[in-house]
Parts: C-alpha cells; sequence; structure tokens
C-alpha cells in the first residue's frame, strides 16, 4: 500500500485504543432491542488486526480482552474469553486466506463461525446452570456479520492514518 | 512450508492451552469460590470503566437538568415539596403505627423487629451479560453493602444483592431465572414462590394447586419468609391464571411492579452494623423458622424480664419504706 514500512508504527498504537472502545461498545448501555443484538465489537476488531498485521499471540490477547469483558459484566469467567478466541483460532486456521476472500464471502464466514462458537458456549452456559431458553442466538450473528465491514473500513482507515505497518502479504489493497 | 506448518501446530497447541485454562478458570469459578478474591479486586480496579461507560447517560442527564426552565424548576420544585410534605405527614403516622405494632407483637411473643439500615444507590447504567437480569449499583463493600442484601425501589422489590465489590455491586433482578422470591397474596394469603421468567416483564409462580385462591389483579407481597427479603414489600401484580384440567397445578404470571429496565436509583435495605442489636436481629432469621424454640426462648425471656421487674420493685419497695420510715423517724425526732 504504501511504501517505506520502516517509518510505520507498530499496529499496538491502534489495536489497545481500538481494544478499549471495543470494550466500552459491548458493555455500554443500549435500548433493548439493540442491546439484544449487539454486534460482537471485540472479535471483529481483534479479527481485523490479527488479518491486518497477523500479529503471533493473537489468542492470548483475545482470551485476555475476553477475561476483561467477563469481569465487566459479571458473567461466568472465562466465557467471553472462549466465544473470543475461538472465533479467532477458528477463522484464522481453518481459513487461511481469509483476506484474499471476497467481502460477501468473507461476511458469511464472520456470521456462521459467530453464530456456532455462540451456541457452543450458550451450550456451556446450560451446563453451568446460568441461562435460560428464551434467547436468540441468529439475530446477533447476522448483525456481527452485517458490522464486519463497517468495523473492517473504519479500522482500515485508522490504520492508514496512524500509518500503522502492515503484514507482508499484500492482503489489503 | 515448514516453518509456517510449525506456527499452525503450534497455534493448535496454544488454542488448546486456552481452552483448557478457560475451562479450569470457569469450573474455579462457578463450582468453588476460589477465584473470589481475584474476581472482587479486578472487578473493583475495573469500576473507572464502568463508569466511563455509563458517562453518556450521565451527561445526557446532567444537559437535560442544565437546560431545564426557570418556570420548570419553579413547578417541579412546588410538586416536589408539597409531595414532601405529605409525605412527612405519613411518616408522622406511621411512626405512630410502628409503635403499635412494637406493642402488639410483644402481646403476641413475636421477635420485635429491629433498626433497618437503607442505603441510597444508583444505577449505573452498563449492559451485563445477555444471558443474566442484572443491574450494577454504584454501592460496595466499603458502604457496607453484602451478598444477599435486599434492594428495593419506590414502587417495590428489585432483587437482591449477587456480588458485593469494594465500589459497586451488582444486583440480581428478580425477572432472572435464578431468583425466586416467597411471596404471599395480598387478599387471600396465599403463600408462593415466584421465579423470574428472563423476560422483564414477567414472573412465573410455579407450583400453585389449581384450587389457590389467586385471581387475576391481585398484588403479591414478599412474606418475609427465608429471611432475605423483608415483609410485606409489594413484587408483582398477577396478570394471567391459566388453570386447565390437565395439568395439576395453575400456570399464573404476574407483572413485576419495578420497571427493572428503567429504574435509576434504589434503596438497598440492610441490618446496621452500628446498632448493638445487630447480632441478635441477624439471628432472627434462623429462629423465626421454629415458632416453638422461639416461643420458648421469649417465654423464658419475659419470666426473666418479670422476675428481675419483681426484683426491682421489691428492692423499690424496700428504698421506699426506709425512706418512709426514716422520714418518720425525722418527724418523731
Amino acid at each position: 500500500m504504501i511504501s517505506g514500512k520502516d517509518n510505520r508504527n507498530s499496529f499496538l498504537l491502534l489495536l489497545v485504543p481500538m481494544l478499549f472502545i471495543g470494550l466500552i461498545l459491548q458493555i455500554i448501555h443500549l435500548p433493548e432491542v439493540v442491546s439484544l443484538n449487539r454486534p460482537d465489537f471485540l472479535t471483529l476488531i481483534i479479527l481485523f488486526f490479527s488479518v491486518y498485521s497477523n500479529f503471533s499471540l493473537k489468542i492470548e490477547i483475545s482470551w485476555l480482552v475476553g477475561i476483561l469483558l467477563d469481569l465487566a459484566t459479571g458473567a461466568p469467567l472465562g466465557i467471553n474469553a472462549l466465544i473470543i478466541s475461538a472465533q479467532i483460532y477458528l477463522i484464522t486456521t481453518q481459513f487461511k486466506n481469509f483476506y484474499k476472500y471476497k467481502l460477501w464471502q468473507q461476511i458469511i464466514i464472520v456470521g456462521i463461525i459467530n453464530f456456532l462458537v455462540t451456541i457452543l458456549c450458550y451450550w456451556i452456559e446450560h451446563i453451568i446452570g446460568r441461562s435460560y431458553y428464551e434467547i436468540n442466538f441468529l439475530i446477533p450473528s447476522v448483525s456481527t456479520a452485517v458490522f464486519w465491514p463497517i468495523v473492517y473500513w473504519i479500522c482500515l482507515i485508522l490504520c492508514s492514518t496512524f500509518s500503522v505497518a502492515s503484514d507482508e502479504k499484500e492482503n489489503l489493497d | 512450508m515448514k516453518s509456517s506448518d510449525q506456527q499452525n501446530s503450534l497455534v493448535h497447541f496454544r488454542f488448546g492451552f486456552v481452552l483448557l485454562l478457560t475451562l479450569v478458570v470457569m469450573a474455579l469459578d462457578v463450582r468453588s469460590k476460589f477465584l473470589s478474591d481475584f474476581r472482587y479486586y479486578v472487578e473493583s480496579a475495573l469500576y473507572p470503566v464502568l463508569v466511563f461507560a455509563d458517562s453518556p447517560h450521565s451527561v445526557g442527564k446532567m444537559m437535560s437538568t442544565q437546560f431545564k426552565s426557570h418556570s420548570e424548576l419553579i413547578k417541579e420544585n412546588e410538586q416536589l415539596s408539597t409531595e414532601n410534605f405529605m409525605q412527612r405527614a405519613n411518616t408522622l403516622r406511621l411512626k405512630d403505627l410502628e409503635d403499635e405494632n412494637q406493642a402488639l407483637r410483644k402481646l403476641l411473643n413475636s421477635p420485635v423487629r429491629q433498626n433497618i439500615k437503607r442505603l441510597f444507590a444508583e444505577v449505573v447504567d452498563v449492559d451485563p451479560d445477555p444471558y443474566l437480569s442484572r443491574v450494577t449499583v454504584n454501592r460496595g463493600t466499603s458502604s457496607d453493602v453484602y451478598e444477599g442484601m435486599p434492594v428495593i425501589t419506590d414502587k417495590g422489590l428489585v432483587g437482591q444483592v449477587m456480588e458485593a465489590n469494594y465500589s459497586f455491586s451488582r444486583v440480581l433482578l428478580l425477572t432472572d431465572p435464578n431468583c425466586q422470591i416467597p411471596v404471599i397474596d395480598s387478599r387471600s394469603s396465599v403463600r408462593a414462590i415466584c421465579i423470574g421468567s428472563g423476560s422483564h416483564a414477567e414472573i412465573i409462580i410455579n407450583n400453585v394447586p389449581r384450587t389457590a385462591d389467586i385471581k387475576e389483579g391481585d398484588m403479591l407481597l414478599t412474606s418475609g419468609i427465608g429471611g432475605v427479603y423483608p415483609k410485606g414489600y409489594p413484587v408483582a401484580i398477577v396478570t394471567s391464571v391459566g388453570i386447565s384440567d390437565s395439568q395439576p397445578f395453575a400456570a399464573i404470571k404476574a407483572r413485576p411492579l419495578v420497571e427493572t429496565d428503567k429504574m435509576r436509583y434504589v434503596l438497598m435495605f440492610g441490618t446496621s452494623s452500628d446498632t448493638p442489636d445487630a447480632e441478635e436481629y441477624a439471628l432472627q432469621a434462623k429462629q423465626m423458622t421454629d415458632d416453638k424454640t422461639i416461643l420458648h426462648q421469649k417465654k423464658v425471656k419475659d419470666l426473666i424480664d418479670t422476675l428481675s421487674v419483681k426484683k426491682n420493685d421489691k428492692n423499690r419497695n424496700a428504698e421506699k419504706n426506709e425512706d418512709k420510715k426514716s422520714n418518720v423517724g425525722g418527724t418523731n425526732d
């Protein structure tokens, strides 16, 4: 995209504030209709950076961020950590050329993986005995998928604004 | 290729480790209270993040109060002062009723209720885990909040404190499926247990026989049984009573009086640690379950009291007699 990589900033310059904003977006009070179908902002932000700069500690960082979300929301410790890290793991290992896919294909993958992982975690919560049946999985997953291009473009614009270094592969042209 | 394969296998290994760690952490957190200290300290440290997340709402509220017109403020002030006046008048009567109630309870050998500490708290407007019906309030163990503390508003019962951190606590709402409240029908005095349904507009009453006298529109109050919730606070209004011949129990649904998604201020109830009778009161919740023992204990106590009173009276009489004698002696002299 831009030559002269040595002058570029580290992705951490953007990742840390973006994760903070994502955490706030996850816990901020919204009307009930929106709140029940809230997209998974933290996963989308970490997914963008794991695609953009392919940093090695993505699983661990996503797990830690999930633990922070658990503590902030009062959820059983580890449940959001599992949701986020499992999504990042599945997308980065099972779809190695995720960045080469067309946008609509990426949207479908993000939606399906989010749906699967949410069901897995609902199942775990049910074993723990903390959940109830009247809950929808489909619409939050759809909203997560719909928000993927929006988060992607916002992060991309921010990365180019702050001249953050991308991975060597020319994935985001 | 080799290095990428190695990296991939490392990723699998790392995810496996993270998965294992998650399961261990979850088991420790849910099944044992091993991580409760960790949770307490880290969640207390995360409180500024919650306050930051609440800031749009609080700033909006501040702005709306700033831009209120002078006439609106005067009108509101008048309304509030009228309301305050009426409530003060009611409180005067309440004091009298409380004294009367206390006297009557003594006559019935029932335990007399002690002073209850009330704590005003504000709801921190952040969304909890979507699987849980909880709210966060801005009072914690620093303000003597403890787990199991009942929470109310001016309209009725809200729930109880589930988790108390240093500067904030989480309140389990009565609409949560894990929340069960012993209630009593104010009209017919039928006792039941209401359970949250997960929806903020409905609670369910299970295991009530079809013949039970509960009708649509009945008010459900806390019965005080169980010792967690104080007696007599309104909980919900019965909205539907479904009776079918094929089922042994009636399917009763009720609407909570408090709109849990809109409330901003709550009152937290607790035994005051400042009063010397706090320990005695804490024991009463257990004692109340067994009427016979408490009656027995009360009788013994009353007996001791009467004896001591009699002794005192005797002493006083003896003193008086001595005084009289001395006076008589004095006059004779």
